[in-house]
């Protein structure tokens, strides 16, 4: 029997190296400027600047940005609040209760965690903001001002409610996974209904709890689109709108004190991701999945059958199909009012907007573009950096994945400035700077760690006996890789590609400071209409990226029986 | 076909030495059996061997070819090794049909295809599966399963076959007839086989050799009677079948035996036993007798080694009883087909069923 031997190069390190470096340079781009560009004294591209701790002195002098750290913080925390709240009221409404119509509502609630911040921020504002359709009807029948939105408390509000399905979706698995033998010997020792879900139920929960309020916190420090338009007219401003202001507000945009809050934020987020993964270390004191599966019987409701029925509906109707259908209603009329009727007011001039003019129609086609393109690229990549970092005996393994998951503690808003500030500091960059392709890059680097997550537990069910064996019967690594585990997680992929493929759908942030004629996308297209007043074409834009979103996640599970969130 | 050598094999999982400079060779065409209880390092001794796991120092070579060198630092990965691998999970791959599984290793190897078709339908008659290439892996019972990932390894000739528990997924009648089939085939293709196994009956049916392994060392390395009949220590002697595990001190020495006055044991006579051991008078010994080697109710009038008992428990197990008997402050196991369920009663422990061992096991 003839041994084989391997070739002289060893095409599985090299192919290793390559994705960690790859990731590397991916994750470090937008990050390594801002670092630099927080310690000068003049812009990065400048041959004569000189490092500088003025920047961080003049961030904190500067008594706009302390009630900014103060507005932010008073913001999020209304939007904590209320998202988790409604959420975690909404996960044991609908996992376990005999609430009726359950199953339409939790399908509902997953809605908005397919649309856009932006589209949802505009839906708001035109069935609830000053002159908004809902808030107008409620002045006519009442004659009191029922709401301002355009304050801190309004806008924490209105995040919350926006932000509640994230809570839901992360609490709704725990709470229908709890071992109903845990509540049964609560009951059997004699607690009521009561006692059990706040004494076991919840407390089982605790670790899907904590992990979504600390995502709600940081999504609520990041969230650009609803501090953007509700607080702007106020003149209230956030961390985001404060740097969203200080870049494009300004005549002579200030680089080193954007770099330094920048920085300021990326520490803040950073630290509460740490603090996230350090709480979520202890999580087997909360492991109920026991050896037979065992589902929990539903809390009967009672006589709060209906109430809860009646808060559900409320929400559900109210926050999210008021505010997604008020939108299409918004596109097809001249005007949105309680007071005139709809019919006389229906128009397509909306939509011929978008249609006639080749800038508006050309976002709506880079939009998909660079959706596709990122999916693709974005799992090959992750494919690639799980396979390394779980399957591989790459020394560095460990590290890869932590790399990986870096782009968590990254907002949209630091990697869109880090991205414009490489692109003016390395010459290589600049070709990509008019082309979809900057986007694409910065897409694929921020929904990593997303595609590591759909991907990572399916290769994890699948037993190293199975890579084990392909080695031993004389395949190499990559042989392995490509021949055994990846036809097995085919699934996953394409459960990385779609979700991927929505997150840069809706994506908007980061292409606000990185889009150029020629590269821009549906949400810098909106914004730019809204900045001119222009509200019949912005809500056209948006039902027609809410309406292909939902096509495409139709299309998704039912033709390729791929599985979002859940 | 090869010889393996294991040379001063070491592996740390961190402060813990899961193989501890363990050392063996498994001749050409021989079956070695790596026995143990778990974490005895049996499974990382196997992973070793097929270049799954790298071990911290030591050699592993087949034949002529050094698979691993500690000192060297050369280290040959799996895929190069030409070893064949049964893994307990049998880890077919699911996606591919039973044809698919086998044709992989010899795609790999470049095989043309006349060649391959010829291999597989060879490779499935030999663990009788023709019938069912087409078909995919979870369409197979535990026993067809287990005989595919047989003849996935055996496809493509590998100089040696490693075996980890192959037959523990299966049940206990199916076990068995697997059991000799494995043996047959493994005889027929005289190829060099590790097999790594906790269960002893097992290893007894099976090896030529067996290795007992305990705590990542070898506790001792026979064939199958030596093993059961002259186990090198009390740990093999309670893991191969079982043993009760009397105390004692040594009373007196003469003709290859020694007398030992056994612990709770009174002022009844002391226990003869015939030792090759160099012990002396006063040495505290522990004597391992097995249940099965006692004799209870009927015991001859010239008898050695006989005392008068307490029946404190019979408990029926099918073919056979195991009394529990007291004598003295002692309490031990006696296995027989009848005995007494009650009362007063005498046993015999046979001098040549004795097993002593210095110290207090």
């Amino acid at each position: 029997m003839a041994a084989r031997t391997g070739p002289a190069i060893d095409r599985n390190a090299a192919i290793q190296w390559f994705v960690a470096a790859v990731t590397l340079v991916l994750v470090t781009v937008p990050l390594l400027p801002i670092f630099y560009q927080a310690f000068l004294d003049k812009p990065l591209y400048y041959p004569d600047a000189e490092p500088t701790w003025e920047n961080f002195a003049a961030l904190l002098t500067e008594p706009e940005f302390r009630a900014v750290i103060l507005n932010t913080l008073y913001f999020a925390g209304v939007m904590t609040v209320i998202s988790q709240s409604v959420g975690i009221g909404c996960a044991i409404l609908i996992g376990r209760t005999d609430l009726p119509g359950r199953q339409i509502f939790g399908d509902i609630l997953l809605w908005p965690l397919f649309i856009s911040h932006l589209v949802l921020a505009f839906g708001w504002f035109i069935m609830f903001g000053p002159s908004g359709y809902i808030t107008l009807a409620v002045q006519t029948v009442a004659d009191i001002e029922p709401w301002n939105l355009y304050s801190l408390t309004g806008m924490g509000v209105v995040a919350g409610l926006a932000q509640a399905p994230l809570a839901y979706l992360y609490c709704i698995a725990s709470a229908t996974s709890v071992d109903a033998s845990l509540e049964d010997a609560a009951r059997s020792a004699g607690a009521g209904t009561w006692t059990v879900l706040r004494r076991i139920t919840l407390p089982l929960m605790r670790p899907s709890i904590i992990y979504s309020t600390i995502m709600n916190f940081v999504i609520a420090l990041e969230i650009l689109s609803i501090p953007l338009v509700f607080g702007g007219p106020a003149g209230i401003e956030v961390f985001t709108t404060y740097l969203y202001n200080r870049v494009f507000r300004t005549t002579t945009p200030a680089y080193g004190l954007v770099a330094a809050a920048a920085f300021f934020m990326l520490a803040l987020v950073m630290t509460l991701i740490a603090m996230q993964g350090r709480l979520m270390r202890n999580r087997a004191r909360f492991v109920t999945v026991g050896g037979k599966a065992t589902r929990p019987r539903a809390f009967p409701l009672g006589k709060w059958r209906w109430v809860a029925f009646a808060f559900m509906l409320a929400y559900v109707g109210f926050a999210i199909i008021a505010v997604i259908g008020g939108l299409a209603l918004r596109s097809a009329v001249t005007l949105l009012s309680p007071l005139l009727p709809i019919w006389d007011l229906f128009t397509w001039e909306n939509y011929e907007i978008i249609f006639l003019y080749p800038v508006y129609l050309r976002s709506i086609g880079n939009t998909i573009q660079i959706s596709i393109a990122a999916g693709i690229i974005g799992t090959a990549l992750v494919t690639l950096v799980v396979l390394v970092s779980t399957r591989s005996p790459f020394p560095l393994a460990r590290r890869l994945e932590y790399i990986a998951m870096a782009p968590r503690a990254v907002p949209g808003i630091i990697a869109g400035i880090g991205i414009l500030y490489a692109a003016a500091m390395f010459g290589p960059l600049g070709w990509l700077r008019n082309t979809i392709w900057i986007l694409v890059a910065a897409y694929v680097m921020r929904y990593i760690p997303a595609g590591f997550g759909a991907i990572a537990p399916s290769l994890a069910q699948i037993s190293q006996d199975l890579d084990r064996g392909a080695r031993t019967v004389g395949a190499d690594w990559w042989r392995t890789s490509r021949s055994i585990l990846v036809p097995l997680i085919k699934p996953a992929l394409f459960s990385c590609f779609s979700l991927i493929f929505i997150l840069c759908f809706k994506e908007y942030v980061t292409a606000v400071f990185l889009f150029a004629p020629g590269s821009e996308v549906i949400g810098t297209t909106m914004l730019q209409f809204w900045q001119n007043g222009d509200n019949g074409p912005v809500a056209a834009l948006a039902t027609i990226q809410v309406g292909l979103t939902f096509l495409f996640v139709y299309v998704a599970r039912r033709l390729l029986g791929v599985r979002i969130y859940g | 076909m090869a010889e393996l050598r294991v040379e001063g094999l070491t592996k740390l999982f961190g402060a813990v030495r899961a193989v501890d400079d363990i050392s063996f060779t498994v001749g050409d065409g021989e079956f070695l059996t790596l026995l143990g209880p778990s974490g005895c390092g049996k499974s990382t001794t196997l992973a070793a061997i097929a270049g799954l796991d790298r071990s911290d120092q030591g050699r592993i070579i087949l034949g002529d070819r050094v698979f691993f060198d500690g000192a060297k630092g050369l280290f040959v990965p799996p895929e190069q090794r030409e070893v064949g691998l049964v893994f307990q999970s049998y880890a077919l791959w699911p996606h591919m049909t039973v044809a698919d599984n086998l044709d992989f290793p010899l795609r790999l190897r470049k095989m043309p295809k006349a060649q391959r078709t010829a291999r597989i339908a060879e490779a499935l008659a030999l663990v009788e599966m023709t019938e069912y290439g087409g078909r995919y892996p979870f369409a197979l019972s535990g026993g067809q399963q287990q005989r595919v990932a047989l003849a996935r390894t055996l496809v493509y000739r590998p100089s040696l076959l490693l075996l980890d528990e192959p037959l523990s997924n299966l049940d206990a009648k199916l076990r068995e007839r697997a059991r000799s089939w494995l043996r047959h085939l493994q005889r027929t293709l005289k190829v060099t086989t590790v097999y790594v196994t906790h269960d002893q009956s097992e290893a007894l049916a099976l090896s030529d050799r067996i290795a007992v392994m305990n705590g990542g060392k070898i506790a001792q390395l026979a064939d199958p009677h030596t093993i059961y009949e002259r186990p090198a220590d009390p740990f093999v002697a309670d893991f191969i079948g079982s043993s009760n595990f009397f105390p004692g001190i040594v009373a007196s020495i003469g003709d290859g035996a020694v007398r030992v006055a056994l612990t709770g044991f009174g002022s009844l006579p002391p226990l003869r036993a015939p030792t090759a051991r160099a012990l002396t008078v006063g040495a505290a010994v522990t004597v391992a007798v097995r249940p099965e080697r006692i004799r209870i109710g009927q015991v001859p009038n010239n008898a050695q080694n006989a005392y008068p008992a307490t029946v404190v428990e019979s408990t029926f197990l099918g073919a056979r009883n195991q009394i529990l008997v007291r004598v003295g402050e002692q309490e031990f196991r006696v296995e027989v087909e009848a005995g007494p369920s009650g009362g007063e009663s005498v046993v015999e422990i046979p001098s040549e069923a004795c097993i002593v061992f210095p110290g207090r096991g």
